[in-house]
């Protein structure tokens, strides 16, 4: 029996496992599942900023313009003390100033958030969740999310936001205004 | 292609050599930069950019307080964009610093691996005996290597602990913005002394701004030249040509005469002798951080320097079409200058400055972001700023009406009236349409605005509660000014048009007294000399007529040069800036 060089076996070998892969492919099987957060539980404690293993965290604040206000007077944006309705530091309640102000047309203000900026500390959130609709919320960003089997996040998260879900559903939207908004 | 598929293990020393030291050389630097990244992180992992101490107690103390203290606004900003700065700096460097270890790692081992091909060692035995003890050495070797590396860590850890990204205190920010303010690449105040500024005594005996102190158009000169002649030279004690294009009106402050010019590419501040009409100095301006290459576009009637410069004793300030404002001290030396950014406005930015006590106050209107902006006259660092609902080409005045100052700005739609201090709206009274440039009047505790194709509206000012209030009591929609500024004079508030009328309306209750036709029509503003009323035409005539209800002209006096600017009159004297001279008027010269 011819002995084997480590050039044949790592032929032999790679075609194996490429093989093994382009199989596991082709086979229907088990969705692969992601971390995210889930709006309706989310407390907004802060650890998300945090517990993530990326620095700047993954978790960003997304909004849903659907369900904006557009106040003036806006929980988010402005601290709860703010003396003025500006964009001075004395007033914005984004440690990160990660929230840009837009003037629309009388006292409707658009807001915008800088993922750039956005550390995913959830003050907004918790602020527009408390005097406004709700439009602010936080979602684990897939193109930034390592996806850590035992996400620290996870490991911290007190009310048990962040759980995994379907990768095609990777995302937990809010799109509509509650219904009392509505109403 | 780094396999060693050669079998006859050629040699190729020169080669080796430079892999040799490409090698070493990266292996140097990817040391040096795993330090510099191991201090950084733990810089990082110590920086909190969230809830930073400092920022928390200032903005707790803030909230807490009843008034909007600039010192602590101004603590608060350079806080929280210091910590964010640094925040985002390590991070930048975190990320700079892992890109820089991956090409050195690979610069390293690429020259490991050149350097083993062109030093091809034989397979065999070694042709030396190893000698004594070589495996105990190479052991050691491998333990200084471990060694080697816990004291890199060691150092990187220390180096992190002894150059900490300390946030300034509060006390010591405090102390550096009280050194030097401004933004990065701006021309700012070098040194801070204790410079006390004019108080509203000082100013009236002066002509520091636009219609003189206050900015409404009450001179409070004793008297002023009855006549004079521009073509025999009766009364007129200088004379000097100008080639200086700008539509903005002179300021006075003792012997100095102050305006400014601008072109397409250039700005300027002339300073004038009051007593001969020498000129003193001119300064070119600088450009400043943001100053745009090219020039904003502006109407020929406006100009690049329409807006009336500001003399606030020690210093003068000018603003540009491109929106340039700078500090300047009485020897003409810049103390501190930015550019504010280009205002989007379709004739060109036209707003005077004015300045009270330690506050320099802009009424920047930009289209896309109108504002009204108070910055330290000292530093040009910014106090407070409060937003403006809409734009105009009128300029702020500030009234004292029952011994409290208010800062009256008109625009497109509204009457404001804003605290110095703050910025806090005091009133705001709506009553204007279309493009309002007049500026607002006063007189009798009733604030008066008008624009043509508007109307006119008196708002009578009150206190409530302790704050100022305004309430619109009567309106006027006959012939209305469109460029020039009303004046309040004793009881009546008087209009000039670019149509050649004059129009006296009583202040309390907006009776029409009278109306008169000139010849070409009015831009510079009316001025009010005790119970007189200066109004300089167009054609340079200034017709003197009496605040009453009768129209009684008391004289009319040709200069012989066409005239947009208003008039300054200080110290029983008259200077005026017409299209191609400047002039000092005073009787028995």
């Amino acid at each position: 029996m011819s002995q084997v060089n480590r050039r044949d076996f790592l032929r032999v070998a790679a075609v194996a496992v490429g093989s093994g892969v382009a199989l596991k492919a082709s086979q229907p099987g088990a969705e692969a599942t992601v971390w995210q957060i889930d709006p309706a539980l989310c407390v907004q404690c802060g650890r998300c900023a945090t517990n993530c293993v990326i620095n700047p965290s993954a978790v960003k604040c997304v909004h849903s313009y659907p369900i904006c206000g557009y106040c003036d007077l806006c929980g988010a944006y402005l601290q709860p003390a703010a003396k003025t309705r500006d964009t001075g530091a004395e007033s914005q309640l984004c440690p990160m100033a990660a929230i840009q102000r837009t003037h629309i047309e009388g006292v409707y203000y658009q807001y915008t958030i800088d993922e750039e900026l956005c550390v995913g500390c959830g003050k907004c959130v918790k602020g527009c969740a408390m005097f406004g609709n709700g439009s602010l919320y936080l979602q684990v960003k897939r193109d930034l999310c390592v996806n850590c089997n035992d996400c620290a996040i996870a490991r911290e998260c007190p009310s048990g936001a962040m759980h995994r879900v379907p990768l095609s559903e990777s995302y937990l939207l809010k799109t509509d205004p509650p219904p009392e908004a509505q109403g | 292609m780094l396999r060693n598929k050669s079998h006859h293990f050629i040699k190729k020393p020169f080669l080796f050599q430079l892999s040799a030291i490409a090698a070493v050389v990266s292996a140097l630097f990817i040391l040096i930069v795993s330090t510099l990244m191991i201090a950084n992180y733990i810089q990082i992992l110590a920086l909190d950019p969230v809830d930073q101490p400092e920022l928390l107690a200032l903005r707790e103390e803030y909230a807490h307080s009843s008034e909007m203290d600039p010192e602590m606004i101004a603590r608060i900003r350079a806080l929280d964009f210091l910590s964010r700065k640094a925040y985002f700096t390590s991070q930048t460097h975190l990320i700079t610093g892992g890109k820089l270890l991956l090409g050195a790692a690979i610069v390293f081992l690429v020259s490991m691996r050149l350097a083993g091909r062109w030093n091809p060692q034989a397979p065999g035995p070694p042709q030396v005996s190893l000698s004594k003890g070589h495996w105990s050495r190479q052991s050691l070797l491998r333990e200084l290597v471990i060694l080697a590396g816990l004291v890199l860590m060691i150092v990187a850890a220390l180096a992190a602990l002894f150059t900490p990204l300390n946030l300034p205190t509060a006390e010591e920010l405090a102390a550096e913005l009280a050194e030097d303010g401004g933004e990065a690449g701006e021309t700012v105040a070098t040194s801070e002394e204790d410079i006390v500024f004019p108080d509203w005594e000082a100013l009236q005996k002066q002509w520091p701004s636009f219609r003189g102190p206050g900015g409404y158009g009450r001179a409070r000169t004793e008297k002023a030249p009855l006549q004079w002649d521009g073509e025999t030279g009766k009364n007129i004690r200088w004379k000097t040509a100008l080639e200086a294009p700008g539509f903005n009106s002179p300021v006075v402050w003792g012997d100095s005469l102050f305006f400014s010019s601008a072109t397409d590419t250039e700005r300027k501040i002339h300073c004038y002798d009051t007593e001969e009409g020498e000129l003193k100095w001119e300064l070119q301006l600088p450009a400043f951080p943001g100053t745009p290459d090219t020039p904003p576009r502006v109407s020929d009637d406006t100009g690049h320097a329409a807006p009336t410069m500001v003399v606030h004793y020690p210093f003068v300030y000018a603003i540009f079409a491109n929106g340039d404002l700078v500090c300047c001290d009485f020897s003409g030396e810049v103390v501190w200058g930015k550019n504010l950014g280009v205002p989007e406005n379709h004739y060109g930015h036209s707003s005077s400055l004015i300045a009270w006590e330690e506050l320099l106050y802009i009424q920047f209107d930009d289209k896309k972001n109108p504002r009204l902006t108070a910055l330290n006259a000292q530093t040009g660092n910014v106090v407070w700023e409060t937003k403006r609902k809409t734009i105009s080409w009128a300029s702020p005045s500030i009234i004292l009406h029952e011994n409290r100052p208010q800062l009256i700005l008109a625009s497109e739609k509204d009457v404001d009236s804003y605290n110095l201090s703050n910025g806090a709206l005091y009133w705001s009274v709506e009553c204007l349409d279309g493009e309002v440039a007049p500026s607002p009047a006063w007189t009798k505790a009733h604030v008066f605005v008008g624009q043509d194709y508007s109307i006119a509206t008196a708002i009578k000012l009150s206190e409530e509660g302790g704050t100022p209030a305004g309430e619109a009591v009567w309106e006027w929609d006959d012939s209305l000014t469109d460029i020039a500024s009303p004046v309040g004079a004793q009881d009546y508030f008087i209009m000039a048009t670019s149509r050649g009328e004059i129009v006296c309306l009583d202040a309390l209750t907006g009776e029409d007294h009278w109306l008169e036709d000139y010849d070409d029509g009015f831009h510079a503003s009316p001025i009010s000399v005790g119970d007189l009323v200066y109004a300089l035409e167009t054609n340079g005539d200034m017709h003197i007529f009496k605040a009453s209800s009768d129209y009684e002209l008391v004289a009319r006096n040709a200069l012989g040069d066409k005239a947009s600017a208003t008039p300054a009159f200080v110290n029983n004297r008259i200077y005026l800036r017409t299209h191609a001279y400047l002039w000092c008027v005073e009787e028995g010269s």
